[in-house]
């Protein structure tokens, strides 16, 4: 097994995770704002997603193949299909979960709705978010395994030419590095979390 | 957004005829009141009498289903009403101070949407934290999580204050401190009250509160206005049983001649002593804890120097001890007769004793308080 | 070719039927594995309280490691086939399982506790008349987070040769060919959706039962 093959695997593995990470974020959030406009519709929305979400991944990551063929786009899309939800979900309820009596101050002293959501929800959201974006990336970095199936390149593939002919060394080339990306994403989040929590929620007194 | 000042100051507000309604209930039936420009108007009623659903139609948190709100005889429903909102100031009794701001952006969030530029936010914001009796210095960067009750209540107070609106709507916004704690508070906001010159009308289930603070009251009940008067109107000419009954006018002057302190002190706890050696630092730090204002300084023997207030205590060094300076106690007992106590302070220029029980400091004893309570 | 033909040739072809029965069999064995070692864990956890904290730190582990990496690396411990694609079910929903029992079992308000004691409850009796049933619909939903888990780490099944309808959509992929895809993808989606909805109305209806 040439360390540069499991190299360039790795690379194509987290461009994939990161890239349908970063395009899920990008969608979701506009998605998100939108959906405090219209606030029945959009629990409509997610109620149905949340019941499309027990479909296995790997159905999700066949079904792609008949509406986008196989390779690195479909690859994107059959993640993003799973990772849209729980980072549009969590924003949602954390934008929406504000103190009651919060938002009716904020109403008294005459902030327009929009001023709202930006001044005081978009913030109080921010825990929710990071780990909506959190549990989406753990589940992208396992997705991303999968999609080697329909030629997207990454660990995957190392897997299955593993499995092919019970070669364990493969097997075990493939897989680790997932186990070990997988650890990481959790930990720097984690640690991201601490570090970025105490300032918005006021630090604690020094003395 | 740019502002327009809606009234330079209140000539009047007439409230015609309003009604609302949610489902079949009516939380506000046909009602009709006029507040007089400049005046402190008290709406107290019990829960469920419509009190805090008529204030919120006066700045459109709630549209009226029939009648109208007048401001300066402009009917409000022409305002947009987010427009409407910064030019009346509006305080809660949950007080809703945005946690994850300090209290120089929450008390400047207006100004800034406005558009001011930061060394005028921060004039005014130091201006309104002196009117509220919090130093600045200390007080704007903190979080709201770092602030007792009665100091969020105040930067409550200094937020709705910003735009320096004619107007202010207050709901109950002493409601959740404690009794002793509320008490200075509304003594700070009568003192406060003539500085500012504002038309105000207060929310309230407390009567006592009332009648010290308004000018009128409009007492509530079952969606409609019982009655509206100043304290001497609802007390010596109650419209009816239920008005007397709020306002209690028949028992205590009975019998006021058998009254002792004991039966109106306001009772201390624990929290209220603190050590003659204690530092002043630490013990600001512990009155902040324990959501309180005024301290009793007790010495090795647990017997009482002095008292201090946590005013007086921020004009002094972090390093003194307590037992400097301190305000020489009135000592009464707890059964001597109420009417001997009180003449004795007014004859002593003041209105606050410390009540003994054998000796050691059980209670306050505020003329104020005792007034109102024998009302 | 019809719509209804279209499934018809795909489901004789692909044996659907035993693929189905198949599925259900593991799905079955996983979930009744993990749920008495999920829920006796969950309990055991609850009467030793101290062990709560690094225990759970271990589970939590396991839920970050993708399910595939897991299938394969128990590939040259227990072979191919059902076995290793069990024991990963097992593995990957025990956390769940034991997370909403724990949670459950010590929801349960101090009053009612004290009430029970005074009336002359053991400490066992009282674990498995209160505690249990008022823990019920959270351990439900636990359960059906491991639903939804197994179903999914099933159908990778077919990968490793455990059958299942995994396998027939492994086929489709390397076919090719875009029916047996949809059939067999739709399929495994509408068993997996009708299975959570199922016990999503089970856990509405303990819920309603408190």
């Amino acid at each position: 097994m040439i360390p540069a093959d499991i190299g360039n695997a790795t690379m194509e593995h987290l461009i994939l995770t990161y890239g349908a990470l970063f395009v899920s974020c990008i969608i979701s959030f506009p998605l998100a704002l939108i959906s405090m406009y219209n606030k029945r519709l959009a629990m409509g929305i997610i109620t149905f997603a949340n019941l499309l979400q027990a479909i296995p991944s790997f159905a999700v990551v066949a079904i792609v193949v008949p509406l986008m063929g196989i390779g690195f786009e479909p690859a994107i899309l059959a993640i993003m299909l799973r990772t849209l939800l729980p980072i549009i979900k969590n924003t949602y309820i954390g934008m929406n979960e504000v103190d009651r009596s919060i938002v009716e101050s904020a109403e008294g002293i005459g902030l327009t709705k929009w001023q709202i959501i930006r001044k005081i929800r978009i913030p109080n959201a921010y825990p929710a978010i990071f780990a909506g974006v959190k549990f989406a990336a753990i589940l992208a970095n396992s997705i991303a395994i999968l999609t080697a199936i329909i030629g997207s390149g990454g660990l995957g593939s190392i897997i299955f030419e593993g499995l092919s002919n019970l070669n364990t060394d493969k097997i075990l080339a493939g897989s680790l590095p997932t186990i070990g990306i997988a650890i990481l994403i959790d930990v720097s989040f984690t640690l991201m979390e601490k570090m970025l929590t105490p300032s918005i929620y006021g630090k604690k007194r020094k003395k | 957004m740019s502002f327009e000042k809606l009234f330079e100051s209140i000539d009047s507000i007439r409230i015609e005829n309003i009604t609302k309604m949610y489902g079949n209930i009516y939380a506000v039936r046909d009602l009709s009141l006029d507040i007089v420009g400049g005046e402190l108007m008290m709406l107290i009623g019990p829960s469920g009498s419509g009190k805090t659903t008529t204030l919120r139609m006066i700045n459109r948190l709630i549209d009226p289903d029939e009648g109208r709100v007048f401001i300066n005889d402009n009917d409000v429903s022409n305002f947009d009403p987010v427009e409407l909102r910064r030019n009346i100031g509006y305080v809660i009794q949950q007080i809703g101070l945005f946690p994850h701001m300090n209290v120089k952006d929450n008390i400047g969030i207006i100004p800034k949407l406005e558009g001011w530029d930061n060394e005028r936010i921060e004039n005014r914001v130091r201006q309104l934290l002196d009117l509220v009796a919090l130093p600045s210095e200390t007080f704007m960067n903190r979080y709201p999580m770092e602030l007792s009750g009665g100091q969020q209540q105040r930067v409550g107070l200094a937020r709705a204050l910003a735009m320096d609106p004619p107007l202010l709507l207050m709901d109950e916004p002493f409601g959740a401190l404690d009794p002793i704690l509320r008490i200075q508070l509304q003594e700070e906001f009568i003192n406060i009250k003539e500085e500012l010159g504002k038309t105000i009308i207060f929310v309230t289930h407390d009567i006592e509160e009332s009648f010290k603070l308004g000018d009128r009251i409009a007492i509530m009940r079952n969606a409609g206005l019982e009655q509206l008067g100043t304290a001497d109107d609802l007390v010596l000419n109650p419209s009816n049983d239920f008005v007397s009954e709020i306002v209690d006018s028949n028992n205590k002057f009975k019998h006021v001649n058998r009254l002792i302190v004991g039966d109106f002190m306001l009772p201390l706890e624990d929290k209220y002593y603190i050590g003659s050696g204690v530092k002043v630092k630490d013990a600001i730090t512990r009155m902040c804890k324990g959501n309180i204002e005024l301290a009793i300084v007790l010495d090795g023997r647990e017997r009482m120097i002095g008292w201090t207030t946590l005013g007086d205590l921020y004009g002094r060094g972090g390093d003194e001890r307590m037992d400097d300076n301190l305000k020489e106690p009135i000592l009464v007992s707890r059964n001597d007769r109420l009417r001997g106590s009180l003449e004795m302070l007014k004859e002593n220029g003041s209105r606050l004793a410390v009540v003994q029980d054998r000796g050691r400091p059980v209670g306050l004893l505020r003329t104020d308080e005792a007034l109102i309570g024998l009302l | 070719m019809g719509f209804v033909d279209a499934i018809s040739v795909v489901w004789e072809n692909q044996d659907l039927t035993i693929r189905t029965i198949e599925h259900l069999y593991m799905f079955g064995a996983a979930m009744l594995g993990a749920s008495l070692i999920g829920i006796t864990l969950g309990i055991a956890i609850y009467r030793h309280k101290k062990f709560a904290t690094i225990l759970f730190n271990l589970l939590n582990i396991s839920e970050t490691i993708p399910t595939l990496a897991l299938l394969v690396i128990l590939l040259p411990i227990f072979g191919l086939g059902a076995r290793p694609t069990i024991i990963t079910c097992i593995i990957y929903s025990i956390l769940p399982i034991t997370r909403n029992t724990f949670a459950g079992l010590t929801s349960v308000s101090d009053e009612q506790i004290f009430v029970a004691e005074s009336i002359g409850l053991s400490e066992r009796d009282i674990l498995f008349k209160i505690r249990f049933p008022i823990a019920l619909p959270m351990i439900a939903g636990g359960l059906r987070i491991a639903l939804v888990f197994t179903m999914g780490v099933v159908t990778l099944g077919g990968l490793v040769a455990a059958g299942g309808l995994g396998a027939p959509i492994q086929t489709g992929i390397q076919l090719y060919d875009k029916n047996i895809i949809i059939v067999s993808g739709l399929w495994v989606g509408f068993l997996a959706v009708a299975l959570d909805g199922v016990a999503g109305f089970i856990e509405g209806r303990l819920e309603v039962r408190k």
